[in-house]
């Protein structure tokens, strides 16, 4: 911020001399009267011009000598200057070359002042970075014609250059808004694995533009059950990114959705299993609501016993790797939720053993495109989970997102990514002694 | 959206002329749809043989149209290649919509 203006004037023999700050077109005097600055070492040719302007709406300032110009042009910051060529001491283009290397004065436009046999002053005044020139002897509306029309101009850049910094400045809000919406998402998702001993997890959580429609958590139900999700609204940005947040606030434990409020006295029966949960999504979330629809994946796990009951919500299939490499998916389910088509959802029960890995994804892994369009798809994904089989988790996420970017040749995701593996390390002793 | 419409008898076949019906077509399908419910029409079969690709957005469309309907007609869908089969298969959409194998069946199908 310059804080000039703001400061209590100094010496006035200062002032009147003081350099300014090298600073980009001043705003300040938008709307003022614009200001014309004239070099010339003729008297005669000085009276002309200012005679030929007097009726324009701007100030007039007179320099006789290129010295002079220089120091008006640094102090006054004109709109505009008609500039002689041929004057003694510092010609017209010395003072333009001086003129285009200050920063103060870069962005002022020159015209020079060159008689009309003079065609290669002309040509080297542009080089020198003039804007135009105006013969001599001077023609008056031709003069007014150009003055007028790099005034303009010279009016419309400073008006952009305002605007410009305005949008610079919402862009910069926005993109803080965003951002602090982006780490309101990543506070939906867990901040560690889960403290229970036999379920290992690892995920990778990329929304395509810093906040996406995807969303996963995975947290205990009770001192036996992990409830573990993966969300995927339609569309991305902002308006999906908000859907996340009321769906995974549904979904919370506080929520009653995921554990029912009906006081049982066994503990585990007030767990709602997964077609539960997901058909109170269906009532909760019909696509009227905020005109966006989603799929979801929802699982119960038994982190004791490694049973697992898990349905989907037209959402991919989750991936079941088992210890010694097999894969199989886990088709149970129904369609999106939102869509109201009354359609009933269906559940699985797979029994986890030591070693087996589960994987949840959204979309945005199968539906990654290449350059030549073909999609990433299931079966490479299949491919890259089953080669990183003995792999760490973690490493096992990194191969997936390795073997996309190798697929997509770097091309980024279109949609947000969300990658979630879990590894059940068996059923813990005092269930196996039963 | 690159459409093509045809009345026979009583049934509107809407051919999609798109190779991707995803967020950016869904849209306006939505809309060319909910124009000819307005319409009056009630019998719709959705071509979609020319769509290689077809994303959660594009799904939506053609379920929101279903939904629009509202049991007083049908929305049936024929012509899908075996991509956009899988995904109709994968998000269980083909328990909510009638899906053909020929376009001509589909319009067919609600000739009936």
């Amino acid at each position: 911020m310059p804080n000039a203006s703001s400061q209590p004037a100094p010496a006035p023999q200062l002032e009147s001399v003081a350099p300014q700050a090298a600073a980009p077109p001043s705003v300040e005097d938008d709307g003022q009267q614009q200001k014309i600055l004239v070099v010339d070492d003729v008297d005669l040719n000085r009276k002309i011009l200012s005679g030929i302007l007097r009726n324009e709406r701007c100030a007039l300032l007179m320099a006789e000598d290129g010295f002079l110009g220089i120091e008006l042009a640094i102090r006054e910051r004109p709109d505009l200057i008609l500039l002689d060529i041929m004057m003694p001491g510092k010609d017209g283009f010395e003072v333009c070359a001086e003129l285009k290397n200050d920063a103060r004065t870069a962005h002022v436009p020159v015209l020079f002042l060159s008689a009309l046999s003079e065609q290669a002053n002309k040509i080297k005044g542009l080089e020198l970075g003039a804007v135009d020139y105006i013969t001599k002897p001077f023609d008056k509306a031709e003069v007014l014609a150009r003055v007028r029309s790099h005034l303009k101009i010279q009016k419309l850049a400073r008006e952009l250059i305002v605007t410009n910094r305005e949008l610079v400045k919402k862009q910069w809000a926005l993109d803080a808004d965003l951002r602090a919406a982006g780490d309101i998402q990543r506070s939906l998702i867990p901040k560690g694995p889960p403290s229970v001993e036999s379920v290992q997890v690892a995920w990778r959580f990329m929304p395509c533009d810093r906040i996406g429609g995807d969303v996963f958590n995975l947290y205990s139900l009770d001192d036996a059950h992990l409830a573990i999700y993966v969300v995927d609204v339609s569309g991305h940005g902002v308006p999906a990114a908000m859907v996340t947040v009321s769906v995974s606030q549904s979904l919370s434990p506080l929520a009653g959705c995921t554990v029912r409020r009906e006081g049982q006295s066994q503990p585990r029966s007030a767990i709602a299993s997964p077609t539960e949960v997901l058909d109170r999504l269906e009532t909760e979330y019909p696509i009227e609501r905020f005109d966006k629809f989603f799929t979801i994946c929802y699982l119960v796990l038994d982190h004791r016993t490694g049973r697992l009951c898990c349905s989907r919500a037209g959402h991919p299939m989750p991936v079941l790797m088992r210890a010694d490499g097999m894969l199989t998916c886990l088709a149970a389910g129904g369609t999106i939720i939102g869509l109201g088509t009354g359609a009933p959802f269906e559940e699985e029960e797979v029994q986890l053993r030591a070693g087996d890995r589960l994987f949840l994804y959204t979309d945005g892994i199968t539906e990654l495109a290449n350059a030549a369009g073909d999609l990433y798809g299931e079966e490479r994904l299949y491919e890259a989970l089953a080669e990183a089989r003995g792999v760490s988790l973690e490493d096992a996420c990194d191969r997936v997102i390795q073997s996309m970017s190798r697929f997509g040749d770097g091309r980024l995701p279109q949609d947000d990514v969300t990658l979630l593996a879990i590894e059940f390390a068996g059923p813990q002793a005092e269930d196996r002694q039963k | 959206m690159e459409l093509e419409q045809h009345q026979e008898g009583n049934v509107v076949r809407l051919k999609i002329l798109e190779k991707r019906l995803d967020a950016r077509s869904a849209d306006s399908l939505k809309g060319k749809i909910a124009e000819l419910i307005e319409a009056g029409n009630n019998r719709i079969a959705l071509d979609i043989s020319e769509v290689q690709f077809v994303d959660s957005s594009g799904l939506g469309a053609i379920v929101s149209a279903l939904k629009q309907l509202g049991g007083k007609g049908d929305l049936v869908v024929g012509g899908a290649r075996n991509t956009v089969l899988s995904m109709f298969k994968l998000t269980r959409l083909d328990r909510v919509l009638r899906i053909f194998e020929r376009p001509d069946e589909a319009v067919a199908a609600l000739a009936r």
